[in-house]
């Protein structure tokens, strides 16, 4: 289970299971992070 | 038997049963202390609604640890807090709101769990990208440090984890359903 939380401490996006490339990338743009899966 | 004999023989008869009740005491002290530690795992769970830290060969919590707000994470509303000894220094507590300013990934692992294995590589990769933005805080799940710490330095992983030893705090998450 992964659970993405903003700067604010607000719950942004939650995975349960393995996370694909594609979610984790996803998941870390809705707390303000841009990053590619390399 | 002389008066002297007698009192001797009393003493050290009181005495045995000083140590008695002594020793008694503290086997009952030492059982409520052991099994009423703090239970803020409830609800229902992969083990038929058993609290995990009550089934048999549970782990113990580690003190002034657990939840620190007992409902459960909604998106869109601010992640309840909790408080876990860090993995590689049980001394140390860290709570999920002293990382607030930041964006937070919490990740619950554990060394038995290969999904988790393949992703734990990623997450060290996101947290040596951003540094101080990200934390990636992993959340070991029922186990000792000693399995914690190695899987992730069997994966080269450095960002911080913390010990759900009792898992109190997978409790208020779906984490039990995430990992069968």
């Amino acid at each position: 289970m992964t659970f993405f939380i903003d700067k604010d401490g607000v719950l942004q996006a939650s995975k349960t299971g393995e996370l694909t490339p594609s979610e984790f990338e996803a998941n870390l743009g809705k707390v303000g992070i841009t990053y590619k899966v390399r | 038997m002389s008066e002297g004999s007698t009192n001797e023989g009393r003493s050290v008869a009181q005495y045995g049963v000083l140590a008695v009740a002594v020793v008694f005491a503290v086997a009952v002290v030492s059982y409520f202390l052991i099994t009423s530690g703090d239970e803020t795992a409830s609800g229902t769970n992969a083990f038929g609604g058993t609290p995990v830290s009550k089934l048999p060969g549970a782990p113990t919590a580690f003190p002034n640890t657990g939840i620190l707000e007992p409902n459960r994470p909604k998106e869109g509303e601010r992640a309840p807090d909790f408080a876990l000894v860090d993995a590689r220094d049980t001394t140390k507590v860290h709570k999920l709101s002293d990382f607030r300013g930041k964006a937070v990934v919490v990740n619950w692992f554990a060394s038995w769990c290969d999904p988790c294995k393949r992703e734990i590589p990623e997450f060290q990769r996101a947290q040596d990208e951003f540094g101080e933005q990200l934390v990636v805080l992993g959340v070991n799940y029922l186990e000792d440090p000693a399995k914690a710490v190695g899987i992730l330095d069997k994966l080269k992983a450095t960002y911080v984890a913390v010990l759900d030893s009792n898992a109190a705090v997978a409790a208020t998450t779906v984490w039990e359903e995430a990992c069968q």
